[in-house]
């Protein structure tokens, strides 16, 4: 999740995210809507690859970019997970805090 | 200014009277025992809800509703990650019901993309931003999101 994080930390690779999202793209495609160079780009794709953000298919000798919705529907899980750890802290602090009262 | 119609929804009941719970959310000593380092907390309507969750990374909203002992409403987002969640966007809503011996708390956090029908990456980055807290137990190392300034 760090590299996730640290992948998105990026206005460029949030960008590309975006594109990817909703449709397939190859690195061209991706490429021609930026002005940075192409292995620049290639780059950053390394870097989402890498996360876990982004998943390609090979076609031929062109490769096609998206979203990996798996990813996506792990980093839910966490943000429940996080609530569940922060209320179960709640209860313990005001629990205790109830018993000093009661005491 | 919400990105999604997704919710998160909690319950969990606590032993406590309901004024002992709603302290937790609205005293800054009490709140640091559950979540976050340092707070500024105006509890009632307007006010500001900025929590330091973890070296700096401070989460931002503001009171929506404030109903003493029972209900507390307030927006939530990032100020010091570039994660492009600015803060007030997404909303919490804690309610306090007596039950038996206690307090039942319901916790709902809206204003969430659904995952699966996310119409753009705005609500991934969403996500991510709380996992900037989720992450807060560990050691963050160097800090590679305040690297990336905002270009506009």
């Amino acid at each position: 999740m760090d590299e996730a994080l640290r992948a998105l930390a990026d206005r460029t690779r949030r960008r590309i995210l975006s594109m990817v999202n909703e449709t397939e793209r190859t690195a061209g495609d991706i490429a021609a809507n930026f002005d940075i160079s192409r292995p620049a780009v290639s780059q950053h794709l390394k870097v989402l690859l890498d996360s876990g953000l982004v998943v390609v298919r090979a076609d031929g000798t062109r490769r096609h970019y998206r979203v990996n919705r798996g990813s996506m529907l792990a980093v839910r899980a966490l943000l429940e997970e996080y609530w569940d750890d922060r209320l179960a802290r709640l209860k313990r602090a005001a629990e205790a805090e109830q018993r000093a009262k009661g005491a | 200014m919400t990105t999604g119609n997704g919710s998160i929804r909690r319950e969990v009941f606590i032993e406590a009277e309901r004024a002992t719970v709603f302290a937790f959310f609205t005293d800054p000593d009490k709140m640091s025992r559950w979540m976050g380092v340092s707070h500024e907390l105006e509890p009632h309507q307007g006010g500001i809800f900025l929590v330091d969750v973890h070296h700096g990374n401070v989460a931002k909203g503001e009171f929506r509703e404030v109903t003493p002992n029972s209900r507390l409403v307030y927006s939530w987002g990032w100020e010091s990650v570039d994660l492009g969640v600015p803060p007030g966007s997404s909303l919490i809503e804690v309610d306090l019901v007596p039950k038996d011996n206690g307090t039942l708390l319901t916790l709902t956090h809206s204003g969430l993309p659904e995952p699966a029908v996310a119409p753009h990456t705005e609500g991934w980055i969403h996500y991510m931003g709380r996992l900037v807290i989720a992450a807060g137990g560990g050691d963050p190392g160097p800090d590679p999101w305040t690297q990336d300034k905002p270009e506009e």
